[in-house]
């Protein structure tokens, strides 16, 4: 992690400056990340329901 | 400020614990299905020698299709081969238990039954079971559905759901399809 | 320009050009199957080009990038050259003899058995030696690639490994040990069978060793998008990898969980008991966790670019985003795909719900998505990326480079979505044609319209991306020099070293000898244990 200190986003004298706009990290990852799961669950559940439980058992 | 090096392993894990959550809802889900609701992939180890299964035994030709067997039960007996299923059709009562065994002399072959949860693969040197209950009555597809070789395309059977009252097996137990 | 530049590019172009004739040979069987009548379409050609497009996609186009992007990676993120850059071209020319046999013997009919090439049914032992030569020249790739991670350290003594490298070198550890089962399977059952010396095969045994490769391969293919996701993406959005730890566990995960459930793909599968299909089930819910762990990372990460680009509010950032950064973009559009990608993959390893859709067109629909689409997007924008770096020019057109992976997106959506309905209300899979007067199967008939029409548009995006790729290597003056070096992402933290564990592989090894054995003793010993009757061989050529 120590790797790259000198390049990729700017001085880090003024990414310290900057970061007051990043307080809010990471709400809207767990807004976005989080719907998009949830709604993942509940195809799944969907898809359980109303498909694989009426087609019958098996094993 | 940005948040801290603490904040982000603290995000982190508040994220992680919500996955768990998340799998423990499809795992009792899924144990839900496979223990009440008798829907797990179906296994048998049961050994059969491919290059016998014609000449004598439980899949001799005569042995083969539908069977209200002695001592209870409907057993549905198949043989998949290159390209066909012997026989092509089955017929099987409506809303009773019945169970598939099947076996291949050649490769692996694969079935379905179409708008059911009824799926294995054949595998030579195996015995296949599937045990199921047809909710539906009617003419449902059954398709070889692994690769084994170029005429695999062709390779479909018809499953045929009656009834129970006219499920009308003969004095042997055995019941056919009317027509193929 | 790194100087293995020759060597990588030589990689990439053999990985892209088999793209490029294997994505026509894709749309051609959409085709065939479709209610449209096709050219030359009989069984023994269609199974033909399954074979070739599955062969070309899933074992050279991968394994080729790999290997080009990992010297890329292993030079750049390390700054020091490759270790023995001559045993690296010499495995790179194995790679193409085996390319070569391959190719030859599917080709000429010899070789009609599918990319997963099951037991019984058996090919010209050429085509085996074939795909022998490319995985052995592959773990030159991978030892070099160790040696290469090996030596930094010892240079930098204390210091955490590139988070690239570092993920570069678990994806090469994850491809020893995965390519041990399909190796075994080869060398000690098909090739004697395929070349005369034995006439039986005992088919449990293959594909319990078959499936040892089978799911892990699927993440050596992913992992490389994963390290665009962590590395590159918040570079070029302009904000910080968010957590570069996360990102070191989700690669750890992947080698520990990923490998010991191959199981899964014999749910279907009689000899299996059911007691190991229940474990390996658990296990696979374990390992779909290190995508849903990289889904938040990486949204926060461009989040930091988001906001700091101006963004407001809950969600403000997402449009702040600059989308008109062609890897930004992919990795939107990956993510988009891959929700689709990990829904079907969850249906998949979900016990019995794997009975409703085992074999049918569900899983094509599947893979296509969340490999075709999520995981090969991020291979052009890797390309992309460091193509400049690779010829010294400057990227000539972004917008191209846009439209290209649009294109892409969209092409596999519509390609992909109607394949899952298809599959999941019964079509099967590997079919040459199909029965449109059957009233069973009429009904599938505009879906199949659409899925064509989705692998039309991929046909056109992919000879989009040879164009834009190519375009670097005319000697025009138009292009500009490229003068900036590879950067990847800086942790929001960049401070503390990884610790141990998540430095190196050691403790790794250990858990997945441990987990392997746990997985595949048993199974495996079944056959030598109980011995199975076995199956005759079946040659596909008529010999």
């Amino acid at each position: 992690m120590d790797n790259q200190t000198r390049e990729g986003v700017g001085d880090p004298a003024e990414f310290a400056a900057a970061s007051a706009k990043l307080t809010d990290v990471p709400q809207g990852a767990f807004a976005l990340a989080g719907t998009a799961v949830g709604l993942l669950v509940i195809g799944w559940l969907l898809v359980y329901f109303l498909i694989f439980l009426p087609r019958g058992p098996v094993g | 400020m940005a948040i801290s090096e603490t904040g982000v392993v603290q995000s982190e894990r508040r994220w992680a614990l919500a996955m768990a959550v998340v799998s423990v809802i499809f795992l009792t889900a899924i144990l839900y299905a496979a223990i009440a609701q008798h829907l797990s992939p179906p296994s048998n180890v049961e050994l059969i020698d491919p290059a016998t299964i014609h000449v004598s035994g439980e899949f001799a030709e005569d042995n083969l299709g539908t069977r209200l067997e002695p001592e209870g039960g409907v057993v549905i007996r198949l043989v998949t081969t290159q390209f066909s299923f012997v026989p092509s059709c089955v017929v099987v009562p409506q809303d009773a238990p019945v169970t598939f065994r099947v076996v291949s002399p050649d490769v692996i072959h694969g079935i379905m039954v179409v708008g059911t949860n009824v799926n294995t693969m054949i595998v030579p040197g195996y015995i296949s079971r599937v045990r199921t209950r047809f909710a539906e009555a009617g003419e449902k597809l059954m398709p070889c559905h692994e690769f084994c070789g170029l005429g695999h395309s062709q390779m479909i059977a018809k499953v045929r759901v009656v009834p129970v009252n006219e499920f009308k097996p003969d004095a042997d137990g055995r019941a056919h399809c009317a027509e193929p | 320009m790194p100087s293995l530049s020759r060597l990588i590019l030589a990689h990439l172009w053999t990985a892209f050009a088999a793209f490029g004739g294997a994505i026509i040979l894709g749309l051609w069987q959409m085709w065939v199957r479709s209610p449209f009548a096709a050219p030359l379409s009989s069984s023994e050609n269609y199974f033909i080009s399954v074979t070739a497009h599955g062969s070309a996609m899933g074992y050279v186009l991968t394994t080729f990038f790999i290997m080009g992007f990992g010297y890329f990676v292993a030079e750049t993120a390390l700054k020091r050259p490759v270790p023995f850059p001559q045993l690296a071209w010499a495995a790179f020319y194995a790679g193409i003899a085996g390319v070569v046999l391959v190719v030859a013997t599917v080709i000429s009919g010899q070789a009609t058995v599918l990319f997963t090439f099951y037991p019984p049914l058996t090919a010209s032992p050429w085509f085996y030696v074939g795909l022998v030569l490319v995985v052995a020249s592959s773990w030159v790739w991978c030892v070099l690639m160790l040696v290469a991670m090996g030596q930094w350290k010892r240079e930098n003594p204390g210091k955490s490994v590139p988070l690239a490298m570092f993920a570069t070198a678990a994806n090469a550890v994850l491809w020893l040990w995965t390519t041990i089962g399909v190796a075994a399977e080869i060398v000690f059952v098909v090739l004697p069978a395929a070349f005369g010396v034995t006439d039986t095969v005992d088919v449990g045994l293959t594909r319990t060793l078959f499936s040892w490769t089978l799911h892990a391969i699927v993440y050596f293919w992913l992992l490389p998008a994963y390290i665009a996701f962590y590395t590159m993406a918040p570079q070029k959005a302009g904000g910080r990898l968010y957590s570069d730890t996360m990102a070191r566990i989700s690669f750890v995960s992947f080698l520990i969980y990923g490998l010991p459930v191959g199981l899964h793909h014999l749910f279907m599968d009689p000899h299996p008991p059911s007691g190991f299909k229940t474990v390996q089930m658990v296990f696979t819910v374990l390992v779909a966790v290190p995508t849903l762990l990289t889904v938040f990372t990486v949204c926060a990460s461009m989040e930091t670019a988001g906001r700091l680009r101006g963004g407001q509010g809950l969600l403000g950032w997402v449009g702040a985003l600059p989308w008109k950064e062609p890897m930004v973009l992919a990795t939107g559009l990956s993510f988009s795909m891959l929700w689709f990608g990990g829904f079907g993959g969850l249906i998949n390893m979900s016990y019995g719900m794997n009975a409703m859709i085992h074999n049918t067109s569900w899983v094509t629909a599947h893979f296509h998505m969340i490999f075709g689409g999520s995981v090969v997007i991020m291979y052009f924008a890797i390309a992309y990326e460091i193509w400049p770096k690779l010829t010294g020019r400057k990227t000539p057109s972004v917008a191209l480079q846009r439209v290209q992976l649009w294109s892409w997106a969209i092409g596999m959506m519509i390609l992909s979505l109607p394949w899952h309905v298809l599959g999941l209300f019964g079509q099967w899979r590997r079919v040459a044609q199909f029965d449109y007067s059957d009233p069973n199967i009429a009904w599938w008939s505009p879906w199949m319209a659409a899925s064509l029409l989705g692998g039309a548009i991929l046909v056109v995006s992919a000879a989009l991306f040879i164009c834009n790729i190519a375009r670097f290597h005319i000697d025009d003056k138009k292009l500009q020099a490229e003068t900036e070096p590879m950067r990847y992402a800086v942790s929001l933290h960049p401070g503390t070293a990884a610790p141990a564990a998540l430095n190196g592989f050691s403790l790794w090894n250990v858990l997945v000898l441990v987990l392997m054995t746990a997985a595949y003793a048993v199974p495996i010993a079944h056959s030598f244990v109980v011995k199975p009757p076995q199956a005759q061989v079946h040659r596909v050529n008529g010999q």
